[in-house]
């Protein structure tokens, strides 16, 4: 066997190893979704959607899957318009405190969620402020700000700002200037942000389990409390459930919009030419 | 600076002014005291080094900056607290800032749109530009699908679509190869027959600014150094700037004394030289190096020199010398001749030039 062959296949037995080791235990989740059986256990004894059943008939997880959604399409709206202007704001004009804001936009990333989820708390808390709503929503909108000022500072990247000049030279007002040249341009990496807001909200569980209330649960907190106590093949229906809803939605994205172009990082622009002082 | 007082008053042929123009940047001027015109349909180019003001004077032009002194005027009209578009000021930018999201048809409509004319007006409007700047086949291409000469006749028709006032130019040739800029500048020469509008061009390239220019005005530190035709900017230098940036080579400073015949002497660099004209005190004077002479034999030029040839490179059509007198090197530039044709490094000749032929560089004033 000669040196290329063999690379070739140690590669091949490398990526089964890891595919393997991501989507093995997502696997054995949707084995167990599927068991006869009354415990968590691979369906040995037959076939059966019986879990898949018995979520739906569970109120409070179709409650808690309601707020899950609404938080993060609100979460995920704000973020978007916040995240898209703090983007130019940094990517356009250098001004003092532009170095704090970018790391400010930056930090949820770096800080451990549990960090994150307890100073939310302790601020609200002491404020004594909000209901629980409230408080996940901004939470949240904290959590995927991020997200949005990486996506569109990318999408940005080596943007030709004499564009906008140029509109507003042709009579364009600054916000159609922005509507009909930047915004076009910068589509791509704005809805990926956004599609990367909406998971990361949906999903999450290190924040959100410090700003709920008993009356306001999110669908992954619900989740969460309910396999400390209750351990039942319902948990692998319904987090197949959650798992298939994330992954049709972001083929959806992926499919409409090219998300894998932005975060490639393909210029979406001419390339630029130096100017004169 | 009063670089104002230097040059004649606007006269009433203008159709753009720039009235002793300032503007400074955190207490620095970067652009003093400049003033400037030019009369309809011309073209007039800014020409200067990197960072000597010409694009600060553009976008003041341009209403993209406002000048802290001084005035601009369109056709009569101050327009220096203006918008761009307001004051009828179309900006061609140096990558062209062509909307590459946008075809051909959609970029140059988009100031048609702008102005909310109806669909059948802009779309009747856009293919008669586009045939104007032949185009018409390329109106469903996007920008990145164009050649550079294709993409700057788009940019051209984008800004000419709204009728400007003036147009305006930011060095849209730079960064493009010899060859591709030539061609670029007589297509760009070629729509403003065409159009007739009165522009003001950047550049740094001498040749370009002689070339498309009815006016050049030479900046140097923000500072105009002189503005006039290309024939008066070369032939007539009045700064020593202005002598070294259009490419004069043979410069002497020296002390000037007046002569007996309504002339003058200048010692310089150990030589002897003949003035035209009445001068005192110290002065510069270049000699164009295609006013001076080569030969193995005695000149009779005003001015000769017994030298020693120190390079000879032929050119074609012409013969580049330069020949050592003393330690002073002196360049040549002449049509090529059988004579030149045998000069060798080191060969003794006679290097010489006319009175009449020596310019006299007024110099900066209180520089």
């Amino acid at each position: 066997m000669n040196a290329l062959r063999f690379e070739k296949w140690a590669l091949g037995i490398w990526t089964s190893l890891i595919s393997i080791f991501m989507l093995g235990p997502l696997a054995i989740m949707f084995a167990i979704s599927l068991t006869s059986n009354g415990y968590i256990s691979l369906p040995t004894e037959g076939v059966s959607l019986r879990w898949y059943a018995d979520m739906l008939r569970q109120r409070v997880f179709l409650d808690a899957a309601m707020n899950s959604i609404v938080l993060a399409l609100q979460a995920t709206l704000t973020a978007t318009v916040l995240g898209t202007l703090a983007a130019i704001a940094v990517t356009r004009y250098r001004f003092p405190g532009r170095g704090l804001i970018l790391l400010l936009a930056g930090a949820p990333l770096f800080v451990p969620l549990v960090m994150t989820g307890l100073a939310i708390l302790i601020f609200f808390s002491t404020l004594g402020i909000g209901g629980p709503a409230i408080r996940l929503y901004v939470a949240h909108v904290c959590l995927t700000v991020p997200y949005m000022v990486r996506m569109v500072a990318i999408a940005l990247a080596g943007f030709d700002w004499n564009q906008e000049l140029a509109a507003r030279n042709l009579g364009a007002s600054p916000l159609r200037a922005f509507v009909e040249v930047t915004l076009p341009q910068i589509m791509p990496g704005v809805i990926a942000g956004a599609a990367f807001a909406f998971i990361i909200s949906f999903d999450d569980v290190g924040v959100s389990i410090f700003v709920t209330g008993a009356a306001y649960k999110t669908l992954p907190v619900e989740l969460y409390a309910f396999a400390a106590f209750d351990l039942t093949p319902m948990i692998a229906a319904l987090a197949v459930t959650m798992i298939v809803f994330s992954a049709v939605f972001v083929l959806l994205i992926e499919r409409f919009f090219g998300v894998q172009r932005v975060l490639a990082g393909e210029a979406q622009t001419a390339p630029r030419r130096d100017g004169d002082g | 600076m009063t670089s104002h007082a230097q040059f004649p008053p606007a006269s009433t042929t203008d159709y753009l002014t720039l009235d002793v123009v300032t503007k400074r940047y955190g207490g620095k001027a970067v652009v003093k005291g400049v003033s400037l015109s030019v009369a309809r349909g011309e073209v007039l180019t800014i020409l200067g080094p990197s960072g000597c003001g010409k694009t600060t004077t553009l976008k003041m032009i341009a209403g993209f900056l406002e000048p802290d002194d001084g005035s601009v005027s369109v056709d009569g009209a101050r327009v220096d607290k203006l918008s761009s578009h307001q004051r009828g000021a179309a900006m061609v930018f140096q990558n062209y800032a062509l909307f590459p999201h946008m075809t051909v048809r959609r970029n140059v409509a988009f100031g048609l749109r702008m102005q909310r004319k109806p669909a059948a007006e802009i779309a009747r409007e856009v293919d008669a530009m586009l045939a104007r700047v032949r185009l018409s086949e390329f109106a469903e291409r996007y920008p990145r699908e164009l050649s550079g000469g294709q993409q700057q006749r788009v940019a051209l028709a984008r800004a000419l679509i709204i009728r400007p006032k003036i147009l305006l130019l930011d060095e849209p040739f730079s960064s493009l190869d010899a060859k591709l800029r030539k061609q670029l500048r007589s297509e760009f020469l070629e729509i403003h027959r065409n159009f007739g509008i009165t522009s003001v061009f950047v550049t740094h390239d001498l040749e370009e600014a002689f070339a498309i220019s009815d006016r050049v005005a030479v900046m140097n530190t923000g500072v105009l150094e002189q503005f006039g035709s290309p024939t008066e900017i070369f032939s007539r230098p009045r700064t020593r700037f202005v002598a070294d940036f259009v490419g004069h080579k043979n410069i002497f400073t020296g002390e000037a004394v007046a002569s007996a015949d309504g002339g003058s002497v200048l010692a310089a660099d150990g030589l002897s030289i003949r003035l035209p004209a009445a001068a005192s005190g110290e002065v510069d004077v270049s000699i164009p190096v295609h006013r001076v002479r080569v030969s193995r034999t005695a000149l009779d030029t005003g001015n000769a020199f017994r030298g020693d040839v120190e390079t000879v490179a032929y050119l074609g059509p012409v013969v580049q010398t330069t020949v050592l007198v003393g330690a002073t090197r002196i360049e040549s530039y002449l049509s090529a001749s059988p004579e030149l044709e045998t000069l060798r490094s080191g060969d003794k000749v006679e290097i010489g030039w006319d009175v009449e032929d020596a310019v006299v560089i007024p110099g900066a004033g209180p520089a």
